[in-house]
């Protein structure tokens, strides 16, 4: 086995590491820890928190990826092992046969008969019409018709006594740990996470979540051990797993973008609103220029001139996934190039108003030197803006990612994406009987998330924006 | 005629989400009379102000008490009833005369509503009216401004423009909530005689909000003391400055300068600062190229001598250029022209990096101390922000110790050094 | 006044000039002319002459920016930035690769975008406006509660959902409105605007309505507004007098922003419902790689945007008597 680092797997890392530092040391400010505790505190932000991170954990997954050993190579060229083209990850292993194509052509969710009739050849030679039975999808049944529900019924109660018992697992433990700091009884501490004080932190709702996310994903898992949960697409693709996979790329766009999108803007922002002259002047003329460009024209001329580099240089990718993940990081570069002159505006905007105030002139008034006024008193005092705006942008990245990909300028066609299976299954609507579980798990599970991050947002713009806590 | 008090409340407990404000609070004012509710901010008259009105915001619930006006049950009435009530029978005059008037409708327009809301009148009528309104309040060609708008016209006259408006239909009780708080020095006055006048040409009933209580003490009638929540004491205006009953109105009474409190006579022959011919003028850009096609002389030829030992104050309207000089002196500001000598030494032309050593010996005290003290910071990081920037003292420890010693120098607590500055209210 | 509006038309040249030099670069400098060429020809093993032959055809066969072949000011004309990218300020867009002109392409697809942009654009804000201003009336009472979900709810859904879903309901189950085409005329072509506009307005609400509820909400806080109910002024009075007219300020500035956005929809629409309009024909100039109608597109729709920036700015001076009387 070799492990293989595409470079969005690296820079994702890096950006959760990153996130991982930020914590303590936010930790340590007494203000940043009071408005994130406003943001964890309430019911709608914990809860989108712990959906999103259910999503990070299912992208950090299939963020680990690595080259199997080919097994009978390695035995006959002396000690030289060579290894598998494709490239898989964790997830992969987890869905174990589910990545490559499991049946021949659509088939129903939970269905153990294919979805098309089919020439098949009996057992005593006649050739007959009839929908054949999967190669995967409840393949262990002997009598489908008769067995089928049962069998459901039966795996569904032992993935919901599983996921069950590993809550309770969790959550006592939890609340033993809270009831040892707090010096009360366990069933003390049980009274007040059942009937929280309005400005405690919500438990209830944590533990609620979080068995809802256990009894999802075992009962998933348990179930797509044996069928197909979502049913199999055109290709015989399990669509679960593609949806799951295309977690990756929806929340990789997502941050990536939001990382080389975040330097830029603030750079140039906040030395515009402060210095104001012919660097303001400069800084303002770019990103009037780059913005009057419509963003779509701007990503599908960049990609196509990506494309037209990478026909021409075909031998500086060596795997279809280093060249689609090149694809990934070079439209997460595009984006962020086109989308960093709404925050700009914002913080220029911001530090002029901060520029007039008297602290920043006490400060020089003090000679303080000015990359020190912008560190200590403007930073930290545009810090809301940058982070209403990140989170709200996340969504909205999540979203386009399937337009772009609609429209033939998102990520690489052979890359699992909630907008290439949008792209790939958008005909068939039109099908007589209708499929239409591809195209309504990929909305689904890109609904799930850009609501996830669509409450989180609101949850941090209610708690860092001075304007809303007036209103409120 | 109606006999009583115009205006009565009785017992009020107002909270804001659970949190108790007004704890039964007692008033009366009779026709014809300025009542003055003071107390410091915080200390629920604004609130008492708009229980009144009935606009009070949201989240805040009225939990017990009356209001009688005139006999009427205000707090009883539905908001359909009330709404004829205001601004016909009692008004109200708010605080920041910028932000109270509609930036995008004419003054006309704007006073106009008031009559058209509560009486029938022709349109021709309704402006005679208004221009009758604005000439009363002191407004010069009343007619021509109708057409104004309110960035057009100065604090003070937005002001009496805002009195204009709660005259028009000729209320019983007129509630004015710190009225010229927001004004300068000069104009206070003038609007503050404008009320008292046409409080006594009408017989109006008039409830003053204020924290100050030199405004109060000419012109009010009798007035209250609001503390937490609560009135300490009801008295009429004489009585009250002279017989103060409360502890807490004999500290507010002894607060109030007067002239001449302050006053040292350390002369040395050497000025420490010296201001020839300051000038300080920001041009005015115009046009498609923006050219610059005239000056705003801000500071135009100042002449000054500051002595050791010896405060000079700088008084005049805002505007008028005050704060220009003091950021010219400490180079804040470039001036365009004159001299600015320091101990003798002309500091016009220092270079930035020389300036970094003059300012240990050359600091400032802000207006606001709101916008002057950076959210983001602890106190004791922004006392020491200087001392960092300027090495004074050697090393933390040195600067920590002198941090604590400062507070204590000017009465602060030492303990608040590791709080935000707008915790400690 | 006019010297403001002057002023603001000025300042559009030098923006344009930049957008044209970056589209010039994107295009010309990443990938030579040879490149372009061997990507339309196809793959690696193209002849030299092959290439030559379509560059030459195409106009490409030029210097980029300096001809020292040529005598005089051809020395600076007879250049690929002259030829494609300056003369782009003209509206000569030149002829797309398959070799038709780009400008009557243009001028013939105009019209069909422009039937489905400007009805959903102000249908849609008047939707999103009015939904608005219902949340903002009712604050407080459980309806708000309830709206604001959804409003989250319906932003949070990609917008191919609602077409390919609405257009899957409304065309397919309900026979309503045909699902796609557009007819030759406008007595027939209306028919085939009612799914597309529709649609596109109601993925619009989500957001939309959200923006406008929150500008009205903080509209809804300022002391002119107490002022107004001091006078005795009922709610919607308020409201309709006071905050509508304060709030065209900032909804002016959201306008603009969502010019852009209009593009993507059109874009989208377009392709989906088989409407001959601009957003097709750039979709078909992406998908067969032909770089000479996109750059025609890029240019075309950083003129309309600076357009809706000067078109704002005027109309501010409309709203506003501070900018107006300055």
């Amino acid at each position: 086995m070799k492990l293989v680092l595409l470079w969005t797997d690296c820079l994702f890392f890096l950006l959760l590491a990153g996130i991982a530092l930020m914590v303590p040391l936010s930790g340590r400010n007494i203000q940043l820890r009071e408005q994130w505790g406003r943001v964890f505190g309430s019911r709608v932000g914990v809860a989108s928190a712990m959906v999103l991170c259910a999503f990070l954990v299912t992208a950090a997954l299939d963020s680990v990826h690595f080259r199997p050993a080919l097994e009978n190579a390695g035995s006959n060229t002396g000690g030289q092992i060579h290894y598998s083209p494709r490239v898989l990850s964790l997830l992969d292993c987890i869905f174990g046969e589910l990545n490559r194509p499991a049946e021949k052509t659509y088939s129903v969710p939970f269905a153990s008969h294919a979805f098309c009739k089919e020439n098949v050849l009996t057992q005593s030679g006649d050739v007959v019409r009839e929908f054949p039975r999967l190669s995967y999808g409840g393949r262990h049944l002997e009598d489908p018709e008769n067995e089928k529900l049962r069998d459901i019924m039966s795996r569904t109660g032992k993935a919901v006594v599983h996921a069950f018992m590993l809550w309770a697992l969790i959550a006592v433990s939890c609340v033993q740990m809270l009831a040892w700091r707090q010096n009360r009884s366990f069933s003390g501490s049980v009274v007040r996470i059942w009937r929280p004080a309005p400005a405690v932190f919500p438990w209830r709702t944590v533990f609620a979540v979080l068995l809802v996310i256990f009894l999802v994903s075992g009962w998933l898992y348990e179930m797509s051990r044996v069928y197909h949960v979502l049913g199999t697409d055109k290709v015989g693709m399990d669509v679960l797993f593609q949806a799951l996979k295309s977690i990756r790329t929806g929340v990789l766009i997502g941050l990536l973008t939001t990382l080389v999108m975040l330097p830029i803007a603030i750079l140039f922002g906040v030395s515009a609103g402060y210095f104001g002259g012919w660097i303001d002047d400069v800084i303002q003329y770019v990103y009037t220029t780059l913005n009057s460009i419509p963003g779509v024209l701007l990503i599908a001329a960049a990609i196509l001139i990506l494309q037209v580099y990478m026909n021409n240089h075909p031998e500086l990718f060596d795997t279809e996934a280093s060249r689609s993940d090149m694809r990934l990081l070079f439209l997460c570069i595009i984006l962020g190039v086109t989308s960093w002159t709404g925050l700009c505006r914002m913080l220029r905007a911001e530090t002029l108003k901060l520029r007039s105030l008297e602290y920043v002139d006490a400060a020089r008034a003090f000679a303080v030197r000015s990359h020190v006024i912008l560190a200590r008193h403007i930073l930290p005092n545009v810090l809301h803006i940058v982070l209403i705006s990140v989170a709200l942008d996340f969504s909205g990245l999540v979203l386009a990612e399937a337009v772009l990909s609609y429209v033939g300028v998102g990520v690489d066609p052979s890359m699992n994406s909630w907008g290439n299976m949008i792209n790939s299954a958008r005909l068939e609507l039109a099908r007589e009987p209708v499929v239409w579980w591809p195209l309504a798990s990929a909305f689904f599970f890109m609904f799930c998330l850009v609501l996830a991050a669509n409450l989180f947002a609101d949850a941090v713009r209610d708690a860092f924006d001075p304007r809303t806590r007036m209103v409120k | 005629m109606m006999s009583g008090p115009v205006l009565r409340v009785e017992d009020l407990d107002v909270s804001i989400s659970g949190e108790r404000i007004l704890r039964g609070v007692n008033l009366e004012i009779e026709a014809g009379e300025l009542f003055a509710l003071v107390g410091e901010s915080g200390s629920g008259k604004s609130i008492t102000a708009l229980s009144i009105m009935r606009l009070l915001p949201e989240e805040a619930t009225i939990d017990r008490g009356k209001i009688l006006l005139s006999g009427l049950d205000l707090l009883r009435l539905p908001e359909y009833r009330m709404r004829d009530v205001r601004g016909s029978r009692v008004s109200m005059i708010f605080q920041e005369p910028m932000s109270s008037l509609n930036p995008v409708m004419t003054v006309g327009d704007q006073i106009a509503e008031v009559i058209l809301r509560h009486q029938k009148a022709g349109n021709r009528q309704v402006r005679e009216m208004v221009a009758e309104l604005l000439d009363s309040v002191g407004i010069a060609g009343p007619s021509e401004r109708l057409s104004w708008y309110p960035h057009q016209l100065s604090g003070g006259q937005k002001q009496r423009v805002m009195i204009a408006m709660a005259l028009a239909c000729r209320p019983k009780l007129l509630v004015a909530d710190e009225p010229t708080t927001a004004l300068d020095v000069t104009i206070q006055a003038q609007v503050l005689s404008l009320l008292k006048d046409i409080q006594r040409n009408r017989r109006l009933a008039v409830l003053l909000i204020t924290h100050d209580l030199g405004v109060v003490a000419n012109i009010a009638d009798r007035l209250a003391v609001m503390r937490r929540g609560r009135i300490l004491e009801t008295a009429p205006a004489r009585t009250f400055f002279r017989f103060p009953r409360h502890e807490y109105s004999r500290e507010l009474i002894t607060t109030v300068p007067g002239p001449g409190t302050y006053r040292q006579e350390i002369r040395s022959k050497q000025p420490v600062l010296e201001l020839h011919d300051l000038k300080v003028h920001f041009p005015v850009r115009k046009g498609i190229f923006q050219r610059t096609v005239s000056t705003v002389r801000a500071v135009d030829g100042i002449e000054l001598e500051v002595f050791r030992g010896e405060t000079v104050a700088l008084v005049g309207e805002s505007g008028s250029g005050k704060s220009t000089v003091g950021r010219a002196v400490l180079r804040l500001l470039d001036p365009t022209g004159g001299i600015i000598k320091f101990e003798g030494r002309n500091i016009n032309d220092v270079p930035a990096r020389a300036m970094r050593t003059l300012r240990k010996d050359l600091q400032i005290i802000f207006q606001d101390p709101y916008s002057s003290m950076n959210p983001r910071m602890t106190v004791a990081d922004i006392i020491k922000e200087g001392m960092n920037s300027l090495d004074i003292e050697s090393g933390q420890k040195e600067r920590d110790a002198r941090v604590v010693e400062l507070m204590e120098q000017v009465g602060l607590p030492p303990e608040l050094r590791r709080r935000y500055p707008h915790v400690r209210g | 006044m006019w010297a403001y509006i002057c002023r603001r038309i000025l300042y559009a040249v030098p923006i344009l000039i930049g957008v044209n030099l970056l589209t010039f670069m994107l295009f010309f400098l990443v990938n030579s002319p040879d490149d372009m060429a061997r990507a339309q020809l196809g793959g690696k093993y193209v002849k030299d002459e092959a290439i030559e032959a379509w560059k030459a055809n195409h106009g490409y066969d030029k210097p980029l920016f300096f001809n020292s072949g040529a005598d005089g000011l051809d020395k600076l004309t007879q250049t690929i930035f002259f030829q494609k990218s300056l003369r782009l300020f003209l509206f000569d867009f030149g002829i797309s690769d398959d070799g038709r002109s780009i400008s009557r392409d243009i001028k013939d697809r105009m019209w069909p975008s422009l039937a489905i942009a400007l009805p959903t654009f102000v249908v849609g804000l008047m939707v999103n406006i009015t939904v608005a201003i219902l949340i903002v009336m009712f604050r407080g009472a459980v309806f708000e509660l309830i709206a604001v979900i959804g409003l989250v709810m319906l932003m949070s859904i990609s917008g191919l959902f609602y077409i390919i879903v609405g257009q899957y309901v409304i065309s397919v189950l309900c026979h309503l409105a045909p699902i796609s085409g557009f007819g030759t005329g406008p007595a027939d072509s209306w028919r085939f605007l009612i799914l597309p506009v529709i649609i596109g307005v109601i993925s619009g609400i989500g957001s939309g309505a959200r923006w406008y509820r929150t500008i009205f909400l903080e509209e809804i806080h300022k002391d002119y507004v107490r002022t107004a109910r001091a006078k005795g002024l009922s709610e919607i009075r308020v409201f309709f007098r006071h905050v509508l007219k304060n709030a065209m300020l900032p909804i002016l500035t959201g306008v603009v922003v969502v010019i852009p956005l209009l593009f993507l929809g059109i874009l989208i629409m377009e392709s989906f419902f088989g409407i001959p309009g601009l957003g097709s024909y750039t979709i078909e100039a992406i998908e067969s790689q032909d770089f000479a109608i996109v750059r025609a597109m890029v240019f075309l729709g950083s003129v309309l945007y600076i357009a809706g920036l000067i078109l704002t700015d005027i109309s501010y001076t409309r709203f506003d008597p501070r900018v107006r009387l300055s």
